[in-house]
């Protein structure tokens, strides 16, 4: 079988050399191991003792000289060509007889060296000059190192390597997540957890450098492989990283939101609710909740809403501020808005927005003075002498 | 016709957006000396515009420019959607019809807001929008 295929791509090789393909590229589709590698892709999932054997029958098949058929004088040449190829091949395949089994070994030898890679990685790390001994001690960075090397060993194969999206990945990916969001915590910045995950980088490159002396081209995939894994590796941390900032950002939003409605009690009966920053829908509905609530708890019949802090009134904003004078109408309280400044009347007219029904007035004064009238009290100034 | 004098692009997304955009349009608006009450108009509308591109396109890119015609400054800005377009435009610039439960105020509004106002939608592949405030205007 294996053998039949090495057949195919002799003859691929020969119809495009036909075809006046360049040089070039038949003396890649030629290359020895481009061949064996090429024959070998259809053993990796049988069992190892039958692969083995295998193995041996394709080593001797590869030394067998290529069978194809000259059909005229001029291809003479090019069998020729073939020749001297097919030679190079056997005395590559005889030197470095492992590159054959090579193949479904990037896994397996990275797993076989765990050892090796931790302690260039550790010694990777330790020559790093952003490393942070002061939040972090050697001891606590080994370990930390050999759970997660630990956890992306077992996570790989040939299959998934450059592909971190997988289900085998998922427990690397929770172990990367856990050394993110612990090392942000103590305080390493995400740069320092990235070139941390990057060290890694280089120790399995080195390690695999040792393993492919003989064969660059394998060594440059199986490199470029590394590199798409780690990669992936480190753009989880940071993930990771800006996920936490969000979520404390959001946290503080909600905080703002919730700090920035208070309801006061300007007088008995009447509640003030100066609204400083944008109005949208979350926000109205906090405003709206503790603006009724507060109206029940006091028994208030007039609440003042100052929007002198809102930048802008679109028709969003005006909608929520119509929907609150509405509710607080139901609970039968009288509702004023205040502090409408000059251009933002203006605005609110072209725009069309109709706010006829609500009391509105330009300060937070005149708007207390009106419910003053309302509930029929009088501000009066004294004389010094009733004092 | 105009001479694009300074530009800027932003693209929105979320609601947190929307109150960055509005001050980058008011830092453009400050920058050419509109006046305070043009300054609100053009925010407004912009706030408009661009919480419809929100609502109904899942937002979009807007661009802002300070653009020049003649001796007259003026701040440009364009709203480009990839939403589901819209069928009537018509209906759609009339006051109170709304396909979204507010008001129906938006785009009628924007454009009495602005100095001057385009419309092109095309169902199925987004809207754009365009409009111009004077500095005077």
């Amino acid at each position: 079988m294996a053998f039949k295929k090495g057949h195919l791509f002799i003859s691929i090789f020969v119809s495009r050399l036909r075809r006046g393909k360049d040089l070039l590229s038949g003396i890649f589709w030629g290359h020895p191991y481009s061949f064996t590698s090429a024959s070998v892709v259809s053993l990796t999932s049988t069992a190892s003792f039958h692969g083995t054997f295998k193995v041996v029958i394709l080593v001797i098949k590869s030394l067998l000289p290529p069978a194809f058929r000259i059909e005229n004088r001029g291809e003479i040449n090019n069998y020729l060509y073939f020749y001297l190829v097919y030679i190079y091949r056997v005395l590559y395949v005889l030197k470095y007889p492992y590159i054959i089994i090579m193949k479904f070994e990037i896994a397996k030898s990275l797993q076989k060296k765990k050892k090796q890679i931790l302690e260039a990685w550790v010694q990777n790390q330790l020559k790093d000059e952003s490393l942070r001994e002061d939040l972090m001690s050697n001891d606590e960075l080994r370990k930390e190192s050999e759970e997660l090397l630990d956890s992306l060993l077992q996570s790989i194969n040939n299959k998934n390597i450059s592909d971190t999206d997988s289900a085998e990945f998922d427990s690397l990916n929770e172990i990367i997540s856990g050394i993110s969001i612990t090392r942000a915590r103590q305080g390493f910045s995400p740069k320092e957890t990235g070139s941390y995950i990057f060290s890694l980088r280089e120790a399995l490159i080195e390690t695999l450098h040792k393993d492919f002396k003989g064969d660059p081209i394998e060594l440059l995939s199986s490199t470029i492989q590394i590199v798409k894994l780690v990669d992936n590796l480190a753009v989880v941390t940071f993930e990771t990283f800006i996920k936490g900032r969000e979520e404390v950002i959001l946290r503080q939003t909600n905080e703002i939101t919730e700090i920035s409605t208070p309801v006061i009690r300007v007088w008995d009966g009447i509640l003030a609710l100066p609204i400083i920053g944008t109005l949208d829908s979350s926000r109205t509905q906090v405003v709206m909740e503790n603006l009724l609530v507060e109206i029940v708890e006091s028994g208030s019949s007039i609440a003042i809403l100052d929007i002198s802090g809102v930048p802008a009134v679109d028709s969003l904003v005006a909608q929520h501020l119509i929907k609150t004078v509405s509710a607080t109408r139901l609970m039968g309280a009288e509702c004023i808005i205040s502090g409408i400044r000059p251009e933002i009347a203006q605005t609110v007219v072209h725009l069309g927005i109709d706010l006829s029904n609500i009391v509105t007035k330009a300060t937070l004064a005149s708007a207390l003075r009106y419910a003053f009238t309302l509930l029929k009290l009088e501000v009066k100034k004294t004389t010094k002498s009733e004092l | 016709m105009y001479i694009v004098l300074n530009k800027d692009r932003m693209v929105i997304e979320k609601e947190q957006d929307v109150v960055p955009y509005r001050n980058r349009v008011k830092e453009f608006a400050v920058k050419i000396g509109m006046s305070l009450v043009n300054q609100t108009k053009l925010i407004t509308a912009a706030s408009e515009l661009v919480r419809n591109m929100l609502k109904y396109a899942n937002g979009g890119v807007t661009t802002i420019e300070v653009i020049s015609k003649g001796r007259e400054n003026g701040i440009r800005l364009v709203f480009a959607d990839k939403g589901p377009g819209i069928a009537d435009l018509n209906l759609a610039m009339k006051d109170g019809f709304s396909t979204g439960k507010s008001l129906g105020l938006g785009l009628p509004g924007a454009k009495r807001l602005s100095s001057e106002f385009d419309i092109q939608s095309t169902v199925g592949k987004g809207t754009t929008v365009t409009i111009i405030k004077w500095k005077n205007g």
